[in-house]
């Protein structure tokens, strides 16, 4: 069952290529939707899906395609560089703040062994600490106090990026806006006053949920709460 | 009238205007002049539509050997006499009077310097026949028509004689029909005879690029008052560079199909034909007042066959370079930031199609961000071909600090009188760029981004389920942080027992007493209902010396009676069980060596052990 439904896939995989070829977008699209429908997915599908919504001038799906296909594989050039091109086709886009350096280090630090890889330091550390504390107590060591307080530190900071790195993982905490001309309001209720419209594939960090609207944070910095429909999580 | 047309100035002056502000000069063409040269002393008035009159001075010490009249094509008016000195010293000559708008102005004066000799080059006597030859003296209507006579015979006899009989001939016709206009009965064909325009070209095949000398001559045999070139050919097909041409324009004989005529240079043009094909030289026109009346004259159609270049050898990058060329490039700097701007200078420099030479295709890095490049032309000289520069300046702005290569250019140019393409390569240059103040990598990156998307990823894929949580959120990744914790606690209680046991193991041995002591008495009690009497006492003896020996943590060899006591008070044992004690060991020595006593004593004597071990237990618990 399971080789048919690869060899299922893999045939509409290439179906779909070919109509994106022939710029058959529509068709190329509704084929690499079944695949996806599969359940089963990977970073080259998400581009491909983002690539002939960005061909058919859907740029929110575009953006949120890319943005998948990017959280699977962080360090592709060409979905990053698709991803900037769809960016610069939304109309009056809302700047972006560029991320302060330390931002970019941090991310870089989640990102740079992995939530496993981290998962595992934590553990090594945790098991030489427990190490190191034994030793001390049987007295095996000198100067027990610093090396418990040192190799401590390190676990307390190594649990930190762990856990940041699983809640990035597990959930982006970023959702693309879906809808033109998304009204950003001020308080989360009908009828609110809207301080201002988002362009449709903006990405946005998101704050709080509250039924149905959210509170989002926009890429320059300014916040407000959207109807959770006009959004698309990534 | 008709006199003054036939003594008419031959001197013309062409499209270009020269714009006077409304005054009345004098001016010598030199102010410092041999006994045997010339001078000419032009009178010049900006507006002549306002002149009512002229007077000329008096030309005190001079022989006025002619006159030259022009018009300017705007209104400027000029009267020119040809003056030859009569004595030596400085010469004053006063003003020239005029009436213009009814007012009288005076000219400047001028003054002239005459010394013996001559200044001028030396030429032939000519002026001096001539003077002789004139019956008409100073006021000589013909003069003109005479000096123009002597100079040309200067050139040729033949043609001397041939403007001689031509005279003869006017003056006849003019004789003979006076009062009315002679010159209107000359054919058609008489007068294109006499005056036309000519066009010279040094070749009329060329390729593509290649150039074409081209001259536009006004030949005339006829006297006339202006001239006035109403279409100048308008040469398309071609990139035309005019050549400098004299200006006024000056006449000179020439002989064409044997007839001396006045030729002036209209036009003199190189030209580039810019497409292949049969081209024409389309023609100038010219408006000629003469005197045979208003003429319109126009040259002739020259045809040019040009010939496209060849295109089988032509290597790629040629930008439609003809002529003879060298290449030069440079750059402004080599090390630079990204703030910075530095400058691709490309020269092209040599003789041909200079304006039409396309830029460069120069494969720059994308990464210097190079704009389009300033083009200028500098002429720098026309004869016989036009030879300049071009230059291409190519400011650029690096985006990306890092080190660039900007490749050799290859200029390629076909060379027509070889018929070949040849090309001159520059150096390649290595550009250094560091990063700037206002650099920002963001924007560096954006202007790095491709024009379009990436294509689309064709090979086969592998598809799997969207990997679950991490491990850092799974149970069993909690559970193995349980195992040093259970190992460190397994550990340190291990390590807790063998401390105390390493430490008190006497403590561990008294705690064995006990339990040795017990088993013991229960062998004991097992032999009590049996004949076995020396095994029976043994068996107590040996428990309670082994107890003994284990509570007070001494060698059962250094154990004895009498030392017994002394232990066992140390240890705050009570005497009456010391007493117990020391009976009980007693009476089991006894028993050994005399076996006596029933089964009862027996009895009797393990519970006495069995007391004693628990009374003496009971103390020694309490002090450990």
């Amino acid at each position: 069952m399971n080789s048919y439904c690869a060899a299922q896939a893999s045939s509409l995989w290439q179906k779909a290529n070919s109509y994106y070829q022939q710029k058959q977008y529509d068709s190329a699209l509704s084929c690499y939707r079944q695949i996806a429908a599969t359940g089963k997915v990977n970073a080259g599908l998400f581009y491909n899906t983002a690539n002939a919504y960005y061909r058919l001038n859907r740029i929110g799906s575009a953006v949120l395609y890319y943005e998948k296909a990017l959280r699977l594989e962080p360090d592709n050039k060409m979905i990053a560089d698709n991803l900037l091109l769809a960016k610069k086709r939304i109309d009056n886009p809302v700047a972006e703040v560029p991320p302060v350096f330390f931002e970019r280090w941090w991310h870089g630090l989640l990102h740079a062994a992995g939530t496993n890889g981290w998962a595992v330091i934590l553990l090594t550390l945790f098991c030489g600490t427990v190490a190191l504390i034994y030793l001390s107590i049987a007295g095996k060591i000198r100067y027990s106090g610093r090396w418990i307080a040192f190799s401590s530190s390190l676990l307390l900071l190594t649990g930190l990026i762990t856990f940041f790195s699983y809640q990035d993982a597990v959930n982006s905490g970023r959702a693309v806006v879906m809808a033109a001309n998304t009204s950003l309001l001020d308080t989360p209720k009908p009828g609110s006053k809207i301080s201002s419209n988002i362009p449709e594939g903006t990405t946005v960090k998101l704050i709080q949920e509250n039924g149905t609207y959210v509170n989002v944070e926009l890429p320059n910095g300014r916040r407000g709460w959207v109807s959770s429909s006009m959004l698309e999580k990534i | 009238m008709i006199r003054k047309g036939i003594a008419g100035s031959l001197l013309l002056v062409f499209a270009a205007i020269i714009s006077f502000a409304q005054e009345f000069t004098a001016a010598a063409s030199s102010k410092k002049i041999g006994i045997e040269d010339q001078v000419r002393v032009t009178y010049n008035i900006s507006d002549m539509n306002s002149i009512e009159g002229f007077e000329r001075p008096a030309f005190a010490g001079f022989v006025v050997v002619g006159t030259q009249q022009s018009i300017n094509m705007g209104a400027s008016f000029s009267l020119s006499y040809i003056l030859e000195p009569v004595k030596k010293g400085v010469i004053s000559i006063p003003p020239a009077r005029a009436k213009v708008n009814g007012k009288i102005i005076n000219s400047n004066p001028v003054s002239i310097e005459v010394v013996d000799g001559s200044l001028a080059p030396k030429r032939p006597a000519a002026a001096q026949r001539q003077r002789t030859v004139s019956p008409w003296g100073d006021d000589d209507p013909f003069e003109d028509m005479n000096r123009a006579m002597a100079r040309m015979m200067e050139d040729n006899d033949r043609a001397m004689e041939e403007m001689m009989r031509q005279r003869q001939r006017m003056i006849e016709e003019y004789m003979r029909r006076q009062g009315g206009s002679p010159y209107r009965q000359l054919t058609e064909e008489e007068i294109a005879r006499n005056i036309f325009i000519k066009v010279d070209v040094d070749k009329t095949s060329a390729f593509v690029g290649e150039q074409i000398t081209a001259s536009y001559k006004l030949c005339t045999r006829l006297g006339f008052e202006s001239a006035m070139v109403s279409k100048l050919p308008t040469l398309s097909g071609f990139w035309a560079q005019d050549f400098d041409i004299p200006f006024p324009p000056k006449a000179k004989l020439e002989n064409i199909n044997g007839l001396p005529y006045n030729v002036m240079l209209l036009k003199k043009t190189a030209l580039f034909p810019t497409q292949s094909g049969v081209l024409e030289l389309d023609p100038a026109k010219i408006d000629c007042n003469t005197q045979v009346g208003t003429l319109h004259l126009s040259s002739p159609v020259v045809k040019i066959t040009v010939k496209p270049l060849p295109v089988d050898n032509q290597p790629p990058g040629f930008t439609g370079a003809v002529g003879n060329f060298t290449a030069d490039a440079r750059v402004s700097r080599k090390d630079c930031t990204t703030d910075d701007v530095a400058t691709l200078t490309f020269t092209i420099s040599g003789s041909g199609n200079l304006k039409l030479i396309d830029n460069p295709v120069i494969d720059f890095p994308k990464e210097l961000g190079v704009y389009d490049p300033e083009v200028t032309d500098t002429i720098t000289g026309r004869s016989p071909a036009i030879t300049g520069k071009k230059i291409f300046t190519y400011n650029f702005n690096p985006q990306m600090p890092g080190t660039y290569a900007i490749p050799p250019i290859n200029f390629t140019y076909f060379d027509a009188n070889a018929k070949t393409y040849k090309t001159v390569t520059t150096p390649s240059f290595e550009i250094n760029v560091k990063e700037g103040k206002s650099y920002r990598q963001n924007l560096a990156l954006d202007k790095k981004l491709p024009r379009d998307i990436h294509d689309i990823i064709k090979n086969d894929q592998q598809f799997e389920a969207p990997p679950g949580k991490p491990w850092a959120g799974k149970a069993w990744y909690w559970s193995v942080y349980s195992l040093p914790v259970l190992s460190f606690i397994g550990l340190l209680a291990w390590r807790k027992r063998r401390e105390e046991w390493e430490q008190n193991a006497a403590l561990f041995k008294n705690r064995k007493a006990n339990k040795v002591a017990w088993k013991r008495l229960a062998m004991a009690r097992k032999l009590l209902s049996e004949k076995e009497h020396t095994q029976f006492y043994e068996e107590i003896s040996k428990a309670i010396w082994l107890y003994l020996s284990d509570k007070l943590s001494v060698p059962i060899s250094e154990l004895s009676k009498e030392n017994i006591t002394a232990e066992l008070s140390l240890k705050n044992v009570p005497p009456e069980h010391i007493d117990a004690t020391r009976n009980l060991i007693t009476e089991c020595e006894m028993a050994l060596y005399s076996p006596s006593g029933g089964k009862q004593q027996k009895a009797q004597t393990l519970n006495e052990a069995t007391s004693i071990i628990t009374r003496l237990e009971d103390t020694l618990k309490q002090q450990s």
